[in-house]
């Protein structure tokens, strides 16, 4: 049966019906209809449907939509608008952190969570930031540099 | 204001990254339904009956779907031996037998399960080496004397009844060659290489979303790398008009070869006729990573004949590839892995016998660097072995065989725009080749290794482009070239903002679309900078010239005089003597301006020919549109107790002619290397005794993550521009030949690291540490 | 997919009420990062879904003299640098770092992660190496299991019907004389590995071994001790004796049958014992004499 599910994304209230077997993902693509949060492995492994449940880096597939109940999500649409980009979505296009761009959503949030926590990040723990988020196109160098040049940009 | 040669941030990019690109899993039409297939839990069987009835009785079923409700045609590149949905027989798991749509995946997943398939297994077939036998214990196609066929290949005393492929070159004097290297003290070096099964796991996976019209006309959406096939082969299935088929291509999120065909779509098509609704379907990644065409394996026996100095004289070739069910997008990969036996390299003779199987697994299909990546595993681990029998550097080695400007090579292409030695000699200089590796604590050892690549991109090929010109100046090119993450699109806008010398961002690409954008080949073989930049330049001059035209009589001028740029139209020689592009778009009345009935629209085809080869000899006049180079050297660190390897260092060093867009071809070598260090260290799609694939996950599938890459200061990208006398601006692709030669620089490495060869890819830690526990034992282990 | 039903009890005992009552249809739900998994793709289908998001009490860290306890909810991202705190934890610190990613550490649980009873699971590899017990709280009271007789096979455990995994207990050692440490290798990171060991030993006053514990994962359904290991190193001397450790790694190499899986086949597995059995015991001897 379904059960009534309020969530705050990208700082707009939703209330949506969901079963309880559906994932946060499928809430937010299929529900909300915010499709920037992408689907790859259905097993927790590619990281490609990345976001942030109150602050908290999450894989949205591995969410129940319901658990994530009366909290605030942010999705890649919430990270920057086309005409107001955020730092990080900035770096990764000036730094050729894109090919395909199907990572890129889950990548940006995952690189956000690093910085927050750690503004000046080495590239060791970049890499580890980063282990959850696979990239087929294997823009994995340029996106460690793009997040150094932010984490520079954030010491000035 | 040059806008080609600069690192222009990629056009597609805002969308990337705030999440608004729509791919074509995000597609949502009006009254869309979901589908999901029933797929063949056996390698081989025949089917004797489908009972669908209590599936089509689930609520919120809305179309099923059989063979039997679909034409009755075979499907194929060239080879046209596959139905859409199993007709009377299933030849590998996962193989589709019946589609349903319904409200919801869940619903149609659940009605799949309450399809009745009857079957009677049939044993099946595995192994290559008994499927080519001319008395095989299986034969998979029965009927395959009956099939359309395209290509014509290598007579046959007899043709073995699994066989589909068979490819000769015979170039040279073979005995002589064998002889000599015998005779004068030379050395005759034979092995058996073997490559993995490989997937292109994109993360995007396979799907389409698919709707009728009133008209009986279908438009497809789906992340395919070439919408023209795409629209030929639904018409083919569906037994419909071209021109009945629309297919518009949305963002793609990756493709690498995997994405030629949309058989998936198709099936879509099929139950949203019948379900008079629009039908959605998106693979599961076990269903992507199981069921879509993979790169299988190969095995080469190579004998090379050398003179005592390193010359490479003679070489001699069988080469099986290890097809599946069906020959699917594999069908000239027989053809193309030959073209590395030369390579690069002056061969007096060349013998090669190349064949292609069917066996009860995944179909073959293309992955970047189609054939080439795998014969140059062989080739370039081979050119590693001569170098130390005969006591030469690797480097030197090669560049005492390569090739020089103007020579053909064996298999009579002409080595124009030759960069071998370049991509080499700079790749060699940036790995420190020649100062040995460190000496690490045990139990790690580091090594170097290099490998040369090539890759040829195929003819007879064209694209053709689009150019109009609209009043505020700004142009608009339609093209059917896919930008898969490869940045193609980027690098067309910067040919239109260069040729009309105008900012990028007064360039708009319309985008795939078969009722709007004009033909093109597809996005593969690293053809899209080269010929579909050509056929924009083209397109371009067309436009121009018709701007000149319709400027003359305004500036009083002959249109030979006149130049077009920054959005004006001057006088040669006299800049002050011009009108704006706009002027050509208004009457001046008395009171006002009114639009002129003027319209500009550059078009353009660029053709390229070619003599195709002769399958007895392989000779043929220049049968491919160019040649690509690259040369790559890795640094490992091996572990020899557990075997596992890290690569410390990476180089790619490879030619684009002219670097179109200098950032984009670092992508490339990087990206190419990630990929080629997953290929070469840890992918590998694992099959149980019954043809299934035991590991169809993102986390079984080991593709590369972060960690697996070198730290950023190690890793080193190298662009070599050799322009190429057809290239738009000189250019060459640069997509595959970034995979080629990754597997033999890092199996070379291993070699210099610890001394054992692994002949088979992946080099996974088991086989490391199994090769150097046999050296150890043999009495050989000091590393 | 049948009709699913979401419960949201808010105490241990609630909880437990309802995974009675709903019997083998119930499935807990703590962080969700192994449920949702099996919950898309169909391969669990639970009539009652009990989300344990909302009950109270067990997301505390408490040292005693006994041990450190550790609620079932505490995220294993809360436990990454435990070692610090808690010294005699280091072995589990070892582990939670290399599990999954940070993704799912933020909300994967210790007591979700014992319960999926994942053969390759590190961490019960490690707790079973600290002999840590697990407490479970059910209908009729609670009771203690040690977490090696609560892991019986791959993904099996011994919770019975109405019982919730509320806590883990990791028991105290002499720090100046023993520790424990864990060794895993995996194909790639983030991913399960293809072999863990844990290894617990405690020294006597003159460097022998007293009490000596090797736990291998992936080999079988459960971790499993290695028996032959341990017996060839108790009693004996142990530290600055590499020969007995790697003895030790060949004789629990040698008693190990594991399954040819995806990752690796039995014969590398078996190598792997060897030289993770001997490192997990150097770095344990190294950590009590330090």
């Amino acid at each position: 049966m379904k059960y009534p599910l309020s969530l705050t994304v990208n700082d707009e209230n939703y209330d949506i019906l969901v079963e309880p077997y559906h994932t946060l993902m499928e809430a937010i693509r299929d529900g909300i209809g915010l499709t920037g949060t992408k689907c790859a492995c259905e097993d927790g492994r590619c990281g490609t449907c990345t976001v942030m449940v109150d602050g908290q880096l999450v894989k949205s597939c591995l969410m129940l939509g319901l658990q994530a109940n009366k909290k605030s999500v942010l999705t890649i649409e919430g990270l920057g608008a086309p005409d107001d980009l955020h730092p990080l979505q900035a770096a990764f296009l000036e730094h050729g952190a894109v090919q395909c761009g199907y990572c890129t959503p889950g990548m940006l949030l995952t690189a956000k969570q690093l910085l927050d926590e750690n503004p000046n990040p080495t590239e060791e723990d970049i890499r580890s930031a980063f282990v959850g988020n696979l990239c087929r196109c294997g823009v994995y160098t340029h996106a460690t540099e793009a997040v150094l040049s932010v984490a520079g940009e954030e010491e000035k | 204001m040059a806008v080609v040669g600069t690192s222009t941030k990629r056009i597609d990019g805002i969308e990337k990254v705030t999440g608004t690109a729509e791919f074509t899993t995000d597609i949502v039409l009006p009254r869309m339904i979901h589908a999901k297939l029933k797929r063949s839990p056996y390698a081989h069987a025949k089917i004797l009956g489908i009972d669908t009835s209590k599936a089509e009785q689930m609520p919120g079923v809305r179309a099923v779907i059989t063979a039997a409700d679909l034409p009755d045609v075979r499907l194929g590149v060239l080879t046209l031996d596959e139905h859409l949905l199993a007709h009377d027989k299933t030849r590998l798991v996962g193989e589709p037998v019946a589609a349903v749509a319904a409200d919801t995946p869940e619903i149609a997943r659940a009605a799949c399960e309450q399809i009745e398939v009857q079957y009677e297994e049939l044993p099946p077939l595995f192994d290559p080496e008994e499927a080519i036998r001319l008395d095989p214990p299986v034969v998979l196609h029965e009927e395959y004397e009956e099939y359309e066929k395209l290509l014509e290949i290598a007579d046959m005393d007899e043709r073995p009844p699994n066989l589909w492929q068979a490819y000769r070159i015979r170039h040279g004097d073979m005995d002589a060659a064998f002889k000599k290297a015998e005779d004068e003290g030379g050395h005759v070096i034979e092995n058996r290489y073997a490559t993995g099964y490989v997937h292109t796991a994109c993360m995007e996976p396979h799907g389409a979303v698919a709707q009728w019209s009133s008209d009986g006309s279908l438009t497809l959406w789906a992340g395919g790398q070439s919408p023209y096939i795409a629209r030929d082969g639904l018409a083919k299935a569906l037994d419909l008009s071209p021109s009945k088929v629309r297919v518009i291509v949305p963002f793609v999120g990756g493709a690498f070869g995997g994405k030629l065909t949309v058989k998936e779509g198709a099936i879509a098509a099929a139950l949203a006729r019948k379900a008079r609704r629009p039908v959605k379907i998106i693979l599961t990644r076990a269903e992507d990573l199981s069921a879509t065409a993979a790169r299988t394996p190969f095995i080469f026996d190579i004998k090379d004949a050398v003179t005592k100095d390193g010359i490479l004289i003679g070489r001699k070739v069988t080469s099986i590839l290890w097809g599946g069910g069906y020959s699917g997008e594999g069908i000239l990969k027989p053809i193309f892995s030959t073209h590395l036996y030369p390579g690069s390299y002056r061969l007096a003779a060349l013998w090669v016998d190349s064949y292609g199987v069917y066996t009860n697994r995944v179909s073959g299909g293309a992955l970047r660097g189609y054939g080439c990546a795998e014969s140059a595993w062989a080739v370039e681990t081979q050119m590693d072995i001569i170098a130390r029998k005969c006591d030469i550097d690797a480097v030197e080695l090669r560049i005492n065989n390569l090739l020089t400007e103007g020579e053909r090579t064996a298999i009579t292409m002409p080595a124009h725009a030759f960069s071998a030695h370049e991509c080499l000699t700079k790749c060699a200089d940036a790995i420190e080749w020649g100062t040995p590796s460190e000496s690490l604590e045990s139990p790690w050892y580091r090594g170097k290794g290099i490998a040369l690549g090539n890759k040829y991109s195929f003819a007879p090929t064209a694209s053709s482009t689009e150019l109009k010109v609209h009043e505020d100046a700004s142009c608009e090119l339609r093209t059917s070239a896919v930008d898969l993450g490869q940045g193609a699109y980027t690098i067309l806008t910067q040919i239109v903002a260069d040729e009309f010398g105008i900012e990028i961002d007064q360039v708009k690409l319309v985008t795939p679309d078969t009722a709007i954008t004009p033909f093109d080949h597809v996005a593969g073989s690293s053809r899209q900078t080269f010929h579909t930049g050509n056929a924009t330049r083209m397109a371009c001059d067309d436009a121009k010239s018709q701007i000149r035209t319709l400027a003359a009589p305004k500036l009083e001028a002959d249109p030979d005089d006149l130049d077009v740029s920054g959005g004006r139209i001057f006088v040669k020689g006299s800049p002050e003597q011009s009108i704006e592009v706009e002027d050509l778009f208004v009457v001046e009345m008395l009171a006002g301006k009114r639009p002129a009935d003027v319209e500009v629209i550059g078009k353009a085809t660029w053709e390229v020919t070619a003599s195709p080869h002769d399958p007895n000899t392989g000779q043929g006049e220049e049968p491919m549109a160019y040649m690509g180079h690259g040369a790559q050297a890795a640094e490992v660190e091996v572990n020899v107790e557990t075997g596992q390897v890290r690569i410390r260092k990476f180089v790619s060093a490879i030619d684009v002619g002219k670097a179109m867009n200098p950032q984009g071809v670092e992508m490339q070598n990087y990206g190419g290397g990630c990929m080629g260090i997953g290929i070469a260290l840890h992918e590998d799609m694992c099959f149980d005794a019954n043809g299934e694939m035991t590991n169809a996950s993102l986390m079984d599938y080991k593709i590369p993550s972060i960690v697996e890459m070198p730290l950023n200061e190690y890793m080193e990208s190298i662009i070599v521009e050799v322009p190429h006398q057809h290239g738009p601006y000189g250019a060459k692709g640069a997509g595959e030949i970034v995979v080629v030669p990754t597997s033999p620089a890092i199996g070379n490495a291993i070699y210099d690291a610890i001394g054992v060869r692994i002949w088979d890819q992946p080099l996974t830690p088991e086989k490391v540490l199994k090769a150097w526990k046999e050296k150890k034992a043999s009495g050989n282990g000091s590393g | 997919m049948i009709d699913c039903h979401y419960l949201e009890p808010t105490s241990v005992s609630e909880a437990c009420t309802l995974l009675a009552e709903h019997g083998d249809g119930a499935k807990v739900v703590a962080g969700g990062q192994s449920m949702a998994i099996l919950l898309r793709n169909g391969l669990s289908q639970p009539s009652h879904l009990i989300s344990i998001q909302h009950v109270t009490g067990l997301e505390d860290i408490n040292a005693s003299n006994e041990g450190v306890t550790i609620g079932a909810k505490v995220t294993l991202n809360r436990l990454s640098g435990i070692g610090e705190t808690h010294p005699t934890l280091r072995a589990l610190d070892d582990v939670v770092s290399d599990v999954a990613d940070q993704q799912i550490r933020n909300f994967a649980t210790l007591g979700g992660a014992i319960c999926e009873a994942h053969p390759a699971s590190d961490i019960t590899v490690a707790l079973s190496a600290l002999h840590a017990t697990v407490k479970l709280a059910g209908a009729n009271g609670e009771r203690t299991v040690p977490i090696c007789d609560f892991v019986t096979g791959a993904f099996a455990t011994a919770a019975g019907p109405g019982e919730l995994l509320t806590e883990v207990v990791v028991p105290s050692f002499d720090l100046a004389s023993a520790a424990a440490a864990h060794r895993r290798f995996a194909l790639r990171a983030g991913d399960y590995p293809v072999v863990g060991v844990g290894a617990f030993v405690s020294l006597d006053g003159s460097g022998n071994c007293e009490d000596v514990r090797v736990v291998i994962g992936n080999c079988s359904g459960a971790p499993a001790h290695a028996q032959e290991a341990e017996a060839r190193l108790r009693g004996n001397s142990i530290v600055g004796n590499n020969g007995a450790l790697a003895e030790a790694g060949e004789l629990a190499a040698a008693h190990v049958s594991p399954a040819d899986d995806p990752m690796a086949p039995s014969e590398y597995k078996i190598d792997l014992v060897s030289v993770l059995t001997r490192e997990a015991l150097e770095e344990a001897i190294a950590r009590a004499t330090a």
